[in-house]
């Protein structure tokens, strides 16, 4: 099926869809409280996006020849431009700048990602023999995860597929606990248990594409566990799309219990049901995880495979894997995984992750200046850009105004606050249905606008800041529950590289 | 490499007791592994192009160590091989660094990135209360040249010029194959024209396909060795002209048709209008020429077998508004069978032409390269050509714009070229002191494709083309060539 074919598809319940269009209440509501010039301001900046998004699908599906017209640039300077002119003929207040990008951002994501999320909902996945599925080889990398290793192997043994055409193989990356032999204790032929050198996931993981065989290469990591089904839908999509690269696969948060892991599991259900929806139906999803994901091998073989220079070897091959033309998409099969349980090890996951995928992106800048790149150049990379550099900022910043505002006596702002909120809401709500998942989750929504979300800002400030000013660090390794508790390894030593996800 | 004889333990896929003991080796900087291949224990990373005979180099770490199935190639750890050394956090990796993506990324991302930082300071001046003027420097994109600069040149000598030139590719048709081939060029560093049929079988190419996703990737990955090429509309013999051809002997109108609804497809498909054309069955007509240049192309290559039957011309030539420029040499030996030349007329073609000082133009069509044994003898030739001191590599449309601009020019001696003397400019990768690689190629040769014609001449592509058209000189090899520096290149 082609972008635009899955683009014109729509397959949403109408309950979701009711949800959906009740966002446009505290649309209005805003809309209302907002001055006319600031109103005017917004509905250029709306208008000036949605003749990028409609000039993008069509050079990008009908017209590639056109591609290096108006692209992500010209976008820019036309924003730009009109900002200026507008400055020209309107007085605005310093932060208004701030609430109107803002606000142009949240109309952006609620009404074209959401749409796009929920054209997608309903669709199921494709239906394939079990002759017809390819044969898959699993790599697990592995560092230090004894009393984990164990179960995520027994856990893959255990999907329902064809063992004919499956094998596994376990990477122990120089481990200095019981890994190999937890490992190579799994009593089957499928199993095979590879070590060498402690080098980092990336390392890991090339070496054991030299032992991968087959035609579709899943990673998974040591502390993941799979659902029965979740092999065979994550890697059916192949068969019907010869030009798919990559397939990321769904992952659930295990421990849910701590108001933390309630957060985490929520933000994980925005970020798969919203904006990776809406990707996958443009074949550009940017990060395959690398705790539960398929690539053909082929296309790691035609990228070289992982490299160890950006934290987060995903990330960064995915992007790979897209620019040599290849698409990526996402699936709905699950795997579960386990958060950190503590603010300790959130943040030191959350500064790799975010210091990784920073570096991806400086890494992968030639993307700007790639037409031919499609919606990866047009919409997906510059989407990372404003959630990356601007979104953390304008957090922190309208969450001071905010503050400031009511310590002043200015109770206006108030009402506008109160319809974000319900924006939020709303969009939370929208994210927890279509994944199908637990209403109740939502008792945390508020703590994802202040609080937690606040939080892993200021983390994503930090990281910018280290990127800047070079201040990288190897692999961190984050805390686990069982290793933890039953004291199974001592902390991880900064001079070896975790392999951890 | 070690070989364990039949005293291993069986294979772990099919039973057999015969396999060979293999160490890997990382190449730190990029991360990449690979298997060491041969006795003499030589290691290297073919992404990178850095090696060495005896595994000592720095940059690579042995990380491990495989027994492999000699039947059936099936891999498994050897347990009771000696444990490689941790290689600990003192990896030799840069990271990807900011200032480097300002600074001295590639053009239109640096303009790009310039724009965004631009835009981010724009708006921090505002939300943080600061007056902001005008923001000047700014333009859309698309239409953008290169900043203007002034890179240093010199011209340099070469004995001959060699020429690439890849026929057939389209969709659904030996993809992998097509990507093989490819990544032997580009390891090689040997630049490529690759003509695509813009409506194979009929059906114009899609746009979106992956076929067409690739060759803009490779383009915008590799853009100083891939130049994309018309290789006519429907690729299927329409008359009887010179035995057979798609274009000549057709009225001009339709000729006319079929260059402006395959320039369009092919446009479409690699992001950019072509201005070389690769006329299938390497025949063509003068209303083919006529139709070429309205159509705004700068190059025609077809057979040299044709050119020298048609227009009594060999090697380069200016006729109809287009330069032409035909194969002299190829691969296939016979069409119906697949068969290749051998080695030694493939290298004596070669050999012919760098004696003669004249334009080497070798035609392949990559679907006879499926094997790893036929890569590995086009790596060979590859390395051949590239082991002759005096040896510069272009594609079709760059030998013809450095015609037209005066900066290939012919001389007593071969050839000469005006380069820029940056080394970091990619685009003169293509310097004599990177392109005489001192690997040692084993001795073999064949030829040429598509061997007579139907307008008489016999001996395939014109061999030798014993010299370019009066419009640049005559060959000839009487002197030697003056290089500016000769040898390896690491």
């Amino acid at each position: 099926m082609s972008p635009g074919e899955r683009i014109g598809s729509f397959a949403a319940d109408p309950t979701s869809l009711l949800l959906y269009l009740v966002a446009a209440v505290p649309f209005a509501a805003v809309a209302l409280l907002a001055s006319r010039a600031a109103l005017t301001l917004a509905a250029v900046g709306v208008a000036l996006g949605a003749a990028y998004l409609l000039w993008s699908a069509y050079v990008v599906d009908r017209k590639p020849a056109l591609e290096r017209y108006f692209g992500v640039r010209g976008f820019l300077v036309a924003a730009v431009g009109c900002g200026l002119f507008a400055a020209t003929r309107v007085h605005l207040v310093a932060l208004d700048v701030v609430y109107l990008a803002a606000f142009v951002l949240v109309a952006f994501y609620y009404w074209v990602v959401g749409a796009g999320a929920l054209a997608s909902a309903g669709a199921e996945g494709p239906t394939v023999d079990d002759d017809a599925l390819p044969s898959v080889s699993v790599l697990v990398p592995a560092y230090d995860e004894a009393g984990y290793i164990g179960e995520t192997v027994r856990s893959v043994l255990e999907t329902e597929y064809d063992p004919e055409r499956l094998e596994v193989i376990v990477v122990d990356d120089g481990s200095t606990d019981d890994t190999a032999a937890e490992a190579a204790a799994v009593d089957s032929d499928l199993v095979r248990v590879v070590s060498k050198s402690n080098g980092g996931k990336h390392s890991a993981l090339n070496y054991g594409l030299l032992f991968a065989s087959n035609e579709v290469v899943v990673t998974v990591d040591a502390d993941t566990t799979l659902e029965s089904d979740s092999l065979r839908r994550l890697v059916a999509p192949f068969v019907d799309e010869p030009d798919l690269g990559g397939v990321a696969g769904t992952i659930r948060v295990a421990n849910r219990s701590g108001l933390l892991g309630r957060c985490q599991a929520l933000e994980y259900v925005v970020g798969i049901n919203l904006k990776r929806r809406l990707f996958d139906r443009l074949g550009a999803v940017t990060i395959v995880p690398g705790c539960f994901g398929a690539f053909r091998r082929e296309a790691l073989e035609t990228v070289s495979g992982y490299e160890p220079d950006t934290l987060t070897e995903d990330f960064d091959v995915t992007m790979k894997v897209l620019r040599a033309g290849y698409r990526v998409r996402a699936s709905d099969a699950v795997a579960t995984t386990e958060a950190p349980d503590d603010w300790r090890s959130l943040y030191r996951q959350r500064l790799r992750w975010y210091r990784g995928n920073l570096l991806t992106l400086v890494k992968h800048g030639d993307v700007l200046g790639e037409s031919e790149a499609g919606y990866l150049h047009r919409l997906a990379y510059p989407l990372w850009l404003v959630e990356s550099l601007f979104l953390p900022a304008a957090g922190v910043v309208v969450l001071g105004a905010v503050g400031w505002s009511l310590a002043t006596g200015e109770t206006a702002v108030v009402a506008t606050l109160v319809a974000f909120l319900a924006l939020v809401g709303v969009a939370l709500a929208l994210a927890v249905r279509l994944g199908d998942e637990d209403p109740r989750l939502l008792l945390v929504a508020p703590l994802l606008v202040v609080g937690y979300k606040t939080v892993v800002d200021l983390v994503l400030l930090r990281s910018l800041c280290d990127v800047v000013t070079g201040r990288y660090v190897t692999w961190t390794h984050p805390d686990r529950i069982r290793q933890t508790t039953e004291a199974a390894t001592a902390e991880p030593s900064t001079t070896e590289t975790s392999t951890a996800g | 490499m070690i070989d364990l004889g039949g005293d291993a333990k069986p294979c772990g896929r099919c039973g057999g007791t015969s396999r060979r003991r293999r160490l890997a080796y990382e190449h730190e900087p990029c991360g990449r592994i690979d298997l060491t291949t041969d006795d003499c224990g030589a290691v290297s990373c073919p992404r990178c192009a850095v090696g060495s005979e005896d595994r000592t180099h720095p940059e690579f770490a042995h990380v491990g160590t495989v027994d492999e199935c000699r039947n059936c190639g099936y891999r498994e750890h050897a347990t009771d091989a000696t444990p490689a050394e941790p290689e600990g956090s003192d990896r030799a990796v840069a990271r990807p660094s900011l200032s480097a993506l300002v600074a001295g990324g590639a053009g239109a991302a640096r303009r790009t990135a310039t724009v965004a930082l631009v835009v981010l300071l724009v708006t921090t001046a505002v939300g943080a209360g600061v007056p902001t003027g005008l923001v000047g420097g700014v333009s859309f994109d698309g239409n953008e040249g290169q900043p203007a600069t002034t890179q240093p040149t010199e011209w340099r000598e070469y004995r001959t010029i060699v020429v690439f030139r890849n026929d057939d590719p389209q969709p659904a048709y030996h993809f992998e194959t097509l990507l093989a081939v490819d990544r032997v060029f580009v390891e090689e560093n040997v630049p490529l024209t690759t003509g695509v049929v813009g409506a194979p079988h009929g059906e114009e190419l899609e746009p979106d396909s992956r076929f067409c996703r690739y060759l803009r990737a490779n383009e915008r990955r590799h853009p100083e060795l891939v130049e994309y090429a018309l290789h006519g509309y429907s690729h299927r013999t329409e008359t009887a002209f010179a035995s057979g051809s798609e274009f000549g002997g057709l009225p001009a109108a339709e000729q006319q048709r079929r260059v402006e609804r395959g320039t369009e497809a092919v446009t479409d498909c690699v992001g950019q209008r072509p201005r070389t054309f690769v006329p299938p069955l390497n025949s063509y007509d003068r209303n083919t020429t006529a139709a070429l240049s309205a159509a705004g192309y700068r190059t025609v290559s077809g057979g040299g077998w044709f050119t020298k039957a048609y227009y009594n011309r060999s090697g380069t030539f200016e006729s109809g508004g287009l330069r032409h420029t035909p194969s002299v040499s190829g691969f296939v030996a016979n069409w119906s069978t697949g068969e290749f030349h051998d080695r030694e007329r493939l290298y004596g073609d070669f050999d012919r032409s760098y004696r003669n000082g004249s334009i080497h133009v070798q035609m392949l069509h990559y679907q006879y390269f499926a094997t790893a044994d036929r890569r590995q003898l086009l790596r060979e030739y590859l390395r051949h050509a590239k082991s002759k001191p005096g040896v510069r590599f272009m594609t079709l449309g760059e030998l013809s714009t450095g015609l037209d601009e005066g900066t290939v020019v012919r001389t007593d001696d071969g050839w000469r070229v005006l380069e820029s003397t940056d080394p970091t400019d990619r685009s003169d990768s293509t310097d004599p002191t990177d392109r005489s690689d001192s690997t040692d190629p084993t001795d073999r040769s064949d030829r040429s494709d598509r061997a007579g014609s139907a307008l008489g001449t016999a001996g395939g592509e014109g061999v030798g083309a014993d010299g370019p058209a009066p419009s640049v000189g005559s060959p000839a090899a009487s002197r030697p060539v003056r290089l500016p520096v000769t040898g390896g290149r690491r």
